[in-house]
């Protein structure tokens, strides 16, 4: 088939099957022919818009660079490009799917436009338009930029976090390590690197527990991290001690907390060197123990000498004056049991107080202290009640430190309860362990005064104080006391209705 | 191999102001297409030794050009040139938005083929106005590479003779130096001082 077989008719139905817009428009820049792709993408039908101008048709067009392109391939014969770049929607056409009145303009699609002209021997020159439908590569870039934009921000937000972190970790006061769940160090701030004594390149890749005393003698310190969590230290402050480049061994508050960064795990250790809070509080310790102490010798000869007053050592003491000097026997009596739990708690809390662990048949130690009290809760109208549910039972205890604790509670059972009621003191065993519980049916502990309970001079009314007596060091002394001898000390209490206080101590091994 | 043609003072002013027309147009129809005002001006005209582009853009070892061959009473390869920073530069200032260099990556290639054909058409058309000719003019090609690439990939050897033109463009904040380079074969060389003769014998 040579070139002249082919019609007019045959090029026109060939450029009618490209997908993209062809456009050709004679010397007058009026409208030859277009194919069926400008038709769908414009709506606007060949015959109707024959012979017409182009830009009558695409009224955009007018003095448009398409315009000024079109006159330069007529008239010059250059051919010009325009890329979406600087034009993005030069002629009105519009996805052919979406014709919708409304939102026409939002369906206008990108085009890139070539225009030549076209010389066919000695006709006027004719100029071709073509037009290719881009807005599938224009949204992808669109949101290939978003994408590329978005994380930018990210990154740039995350720099600013991680500069800030560093920041604060660099101005911290407190000494701070990054390790990861094997203990090598991660990155050690300038807090700990005076504290410690050596720099973060020295402890880069080196193990915490070349630092922590508490560390060094676990071989896999992901167990011990295992156990720090099961005790629950993790996330708490623990007291112990660490180790400074010099050797020099310190005491330091140890704060670990765990940092999940994906599948990473790494443990932060805040460590605060209490070297000084610990001086300070054994001085303050010294001081009272020596003050009370002190004060106890000319106390004792006080009540020594009120003591005989009271009991008629004189005669002809106007029964005026006894009345006085029985006032001041009982507050120099109170001022001595005062000054005894303090010493005893000093004691206890260093741990210079001494046992002398004993197997005792736990009911007759019971029964000894409820004697022991009784008088003391007549004064309050309150009996004591015994209930063996297990018998013999025995228990490895100091005697006296026992007795100590269970007068603590049988008084504080007599003293708030209603007068005429009783107490009840219940010997169980459950659990592997020997319980003993001593029940009040009295006023009852407020709710907001139970986590304050084992607190040093604590009473739930201050004005009870006055009322009741007491040092409010007794529940403190007894905790402390309980716990020397391997046992706990518990409550339940229902404010109105009374409270419970049990003692649990390990069964003494025959 | 040819020899640099003298021109005359006529002469070289008569090219000089075909080219300031030309590089005029150009310039309003790149301040149409990102509507700002964009200065082109040509404060010079001269041929020279092909090898004379390796000394002037020779800094840059990165050069872009936009290539339009132009066939009719006379055969040539326009060429418009700028160091690869200048081109960057320049697509940046015309698309004035923030555009990241990643961004301004992506689209140099197809900007700067665009602003070339605005430019040598423009220039072209300027010659074919003032000469009452029509030339068949091709696509423009983009090309990135160094001089010594540039000038082998369009069989030019050193010792061709060039047409250079020096053109200042100035945009909001910049102001960047590109060449208008059009190279000749030295029959085409003979026929352009014919033309302009022409020119001026029909203007005296």
């Amino acid at each position: 088939m040579n070139s002249k077989t082919l019609t007019i008719e045959c090029y026109w139905n060939l450029v009618n099957n490209i997908n993209s817009g062809i456009i050709v428009l004679n010397s007058e820049k009026k409208i030859l022919h277009w194919n069926q792709w400008i038709q769908d993408h414009s709506q606007f039908e060949l015959k109707h818009c024959k012979n017409q101008l182009l830009s009558d048709i695409f009224t955009d067009l007018k003095n448009s660079r398409i315009d000024d392109a079109i006159d330069n391939a007529l008239e010059l014969g250059l051919p010009s490009l325009i890329s979406n770049i600087f034009s993005r929607t030069p002629f009105e056409l519009y996805n052919p799917n979406r014709f919708d009145i409304d939102q026409l303009d939002s369906n206008r699609i990108q085009q890139t436009v070539n225009i030549s002209q076209i010389k066919i021997e000695d006709e006027k020159p004719y100029c071709l338009i073509q037009i290719n439908d881009v807005t599938a590569s224009f949204e992808r870039e669109k949101n290939l930029e978003q994408q590329v934009k978005e994380r930018k921000e990210i990154e740039g937000s995350l720099l600013k976090i991680e500069t800030r972190q560093r920041a604060i970790m660099q101005t911290m006061i407190d000494a701070l390590i990054i390790f990861d769940s094997n203990g090598f160090i991660d990155s050690f701030n300038p807090a700990a690197e005076k504290l410690f004594g050596y720099s973060e390149s020295d402890m880069m890749g080196e193990n915490i527990a070349f630092l922590i005393e508490e560390f060094s003698g676990v071989n896999e310190l992901r167990e011990s991290i295992e156990l720090m969590f099961e005790l629950g230290i993790i996330g708490k402050t623990k007291e112990c001690e660490a180790i400074k480049r010099n050797g020099l061994r310190f005491p330091v508050d140890l704060s670990i907390s765990e940092i999940a960064l994906g599948e990473e795990k790494l443990f932060s250790a805040v460590i605060r060197d209490i070297t000084d809070r610990k001086q300070i509080d054994k001085i303050k310790k010294d001081f009272i123990a020596t003050v009370s102490h002190e004060l106890r010798t000319p106390l004792t000869s006080i009540r020594g000498s009120l003591g005989l007053l009271c009991g008629g050592l004189i005669e002809d003491i106007p029964k005026k004056a006894l009345n006085l000097i029985q006032v001041a026997n009982n507050n120099s009596e109170r001022l001595i049991f005062l000054i005894n739990d303090i010493l005893d708690i000093e004691k206890a809390t260093s741990g210079q107080m001494t046992f002398e662990f004993k197997q005792f048949n736990l009911k007759n130690l019971v029964e000894q202290s409820i004697a022991n009290n009784e008088s003391y809760a007549s004064q309050y109208n309150v009996t004591f009640q015994l209930i063996e549910k297990v018998n013999n039972l025995s228990v490895d205890v100091d005697e006296h430190r026992f007795q100590q604790i269970m007068s603590n509670l049988l008084s504080n059972a007599a003293k708030f309860s209603i007068a005429e009621s009783s107490v009840d003191i219940t010997i169980n065993y459950h659990n592997d362990l020997v319980e003993i519980d001593v029940t009040d049916y009295g006023q009852g502990i407020p709710d907001e005064f139970k986590e304050s309970i084992w607190n040093k001079f604590t009473q739930a009314d201050t004005s009870t104080t006055r009322k009741k007596g007491g040092t409010g060091l007794g529940l403190a002394i007894s905790k402390t006391l309980i716990e020397a001898m391997h046992g706990k000390i518990s409550f339940t209490s229902k404010e109105g209705e009374g409270s419970t206080f049990q003692l649990r101590l390990p069964l003494a091994k025959k | 191999m040819s020899d640099i043609p003298k021109l005359n003072e006529l002469e070289e002013d008569l090219l000089k102001e075909l080219f300031n027309l030309g590089v005029g147009q150009a310039a309003a129809s790149l301040s149409k297409m990102v509507s700002q005002e964009i200065l082109l001006s040509v404060p010079k005209v001269e041929f020279a030794k092909s090898s004379a582009m390796t000394g002037l853009l020779d800094n840059n070892k990165s050069i872009i050009s936009i290539t339009q061959s132009i066939h009719g009473p006379f055969d040539a390869k326009s060429i418009l040139l700028f160091p690869e920073h200048g081109g960057m530069e320049v697509v940046r200032q015309m698309l004035g938005a923030q555009l990241s260099d990643e961004a301004i990556a992506d689209l140099h290639e197809e900007a700067l083929s665009e602003i070339g054909n605005v430019v040598l058409n423009a220039c072209i058309g300027a010659i074919s106005k003032s000469m009452n000719t029509v030339f068949d003019v091709e696509i423009p090609k983009f090309n990135q590479a160094s001089t010594e690439e540039l000038l082998k990939a369009n069989n030019l050897l050193d010792t061709d003779t060039i047409l250079l033109i020096n053109i200042n463009m100035k945009l909001k904040d910049s102001d960047i130096e590109g060449y208008l380079a059009f190279v000749f074969s030295s029959e085409s060389l003979i026929k352009l001082q014919g033309s302009l003769t022409q020119l001026i014998n029909s203007l005296s």
